[in-house]
């Protein structure tokens, strides 16, 4: 049981990455309004860690990883790791890398300071905002 | 895994604190059950690599006592050489491992013996100086053994209390033996970031907070709170997952009825 639980949501994961690759990749969130607003950003208008992450995983799918920095340097930063963890979850394989990689108050640290400085409004930090 | 568990090791010098282990040992047994309780390390077989068989049976056991009596210190082998100095001297290979290995080390001190400076202690013993020592004289005997049960249940009980495990000690280190080491929970750290990082709401940080948590957990041998806060971090990742869709939703129930919402994300 636990076993079969394992593999539909191993089933789960690789139809949801598929799907969302897809979507990401042909429509741009730019010109297409069907992507989900940031709520956090709606009510304070400040950028959350994730703001401006569908534009930077455009851009990713895209080969343009500059320019995907710039939208969210955080999905750029983080990508090698999900991907890593996500392997590790649906095949198994990795488990060292992805131990060596398992560093969650690390994590919690980099994303909270990115939260606030990408949310300083001078030049050097406006590099991490989400732009509009 | 029964909450309540540990197990308690008495350590002492056969010739120095014999009697005085053996009332300890069965005055300890009005609080504890006898199958908690361990004098000798009948773990080992001839042919054993001791040093192995005492980190094998010492990964079982949750608390050590050890039981000073006057000549703890200066007890001498046959060659005139103090016990203590020699490294393969049992009483100190086993205290030695427990201080290594972050279990909780109580020394019990008989007939007025004072607790040893670091000066008196080779170097591997000498964090045992500054352990809270608990003394136990004949007439008090039975009101001393009780306020020493009372502090080891506070160490197995409340295991929060207990200062945080040295590095060195891995619970995978502990595998080959009869019990072997429940495996780490997973923290769900993947969930924690991909919802942070793409959900609408950043309540995907939370996840990451109780992930972070799971391993200094499960290294500090709290198993049971370990898994509690890798389930946190699943059901706080899940919580994000729904919030995302609920904003998606609603969103979209937006933009069907025509409203100005722009796209922001």
């Amino acid at each position: 049981m636990k076993l079969l639980n394992h593999h539909l949501a191993v089933a789960a994961c690789i139809a949801i990455c598929s799907v969302a690759m897809y979507v990401l990749y042909f429509f741009n969130p730019l010109r297409y309004a069907f992507y989900p607003p940031c709520l956090f950003k709606k009510i304070t208008t400040l950028d959350c860690p994730g703001c401006g992450s569908a534009r930077a995983l455009h851009s990713v799918l895209h080969g343009n990883i500059l320019k995907a920095a710039d939208y969210n340097l955080l999905v750029v930063l983080f990508m090698p790791v999900v991907i890593c963890g996500l392997l590790y979850f649906c095949t198994g394989r990795g488990e060292r890398l992805w131990r060596a990689l398992n560093k969650p108050l690390l994590y919690f640290l980099i994303i909270c300071t990115f939260f606030i400085l990408r949310n300083i409004n001078i030049y050097p930090f406006t590099f991490l905002s989400a732009g509009k | 895994m029964p909450k309540y568990s540990g197990t308690i090791f008495i350590n002492y010098r056969k010739d120095d604190s014999n009697w005085n282990a053996l009332a300890l040992y069965n005055e300890l047994q009005k609080y504890f059950e006898e199958e908690r309780l361990f004098k000798d390390f009948n773990a080992i077989q001839p042919g054993d690599d001791f040093v192995l068989s005492i980190q094998r049976a010492l990964s079982k056991c949750d608390v050590l006592l050890v039981v000073m009596g006057r000549h703890w210190l200066d007890a001498r082998n046959s060659n005139n050489v103090r016990r203590l100095d020699d490294p393969d001297d049992f009483v100190r290979i086993e205290i030695a491992t427990a201080l290594e290995r972050g279990i909780q080390v109580i020394p019990v001190l008989f007939d007025n013996t004072p607790i040893p400076t670091p000066q008196q202690l080779p170097d591997n013993l000498k964090p045992l100086s500054r352990r809270q020592a608990i003394e136990i004289n004949p007439n008090g005997f039975e009101d001393d053994v009780k306020r020493l049960a009372v502090a080891i249940k506070k160490v197995l009980c409340e295991e929060e209390t207990i200062p945080p495990t040295p590095k060195s000690f891995k619970a995978t280190e502990t595998r080959g033996t009869n019990n072997p080491p429940l495996a780490k929970p997973d923290n769900n750290l993947v969930w924690a970031i991909i919802t942070t990082l793409l959900c609408c709401l950043p309540l995907g940080i939370v996840s990451i907070l109780h992930a972070s948590k799971v391993d200094s957990l499960y290294h500090s041998g709290q198993y049971d709170l370990a898994k509690n806060e890798s389930a946190k971090a699943k059901q706080w990742a899940i919580y994000a997952v729904i919030a995302g869709v609920v904003v998606y939703v609603l969103y979209f129930i937006l933009i069907v009825l025509g409203s100005t919402f722009n796209s922001g994300y």
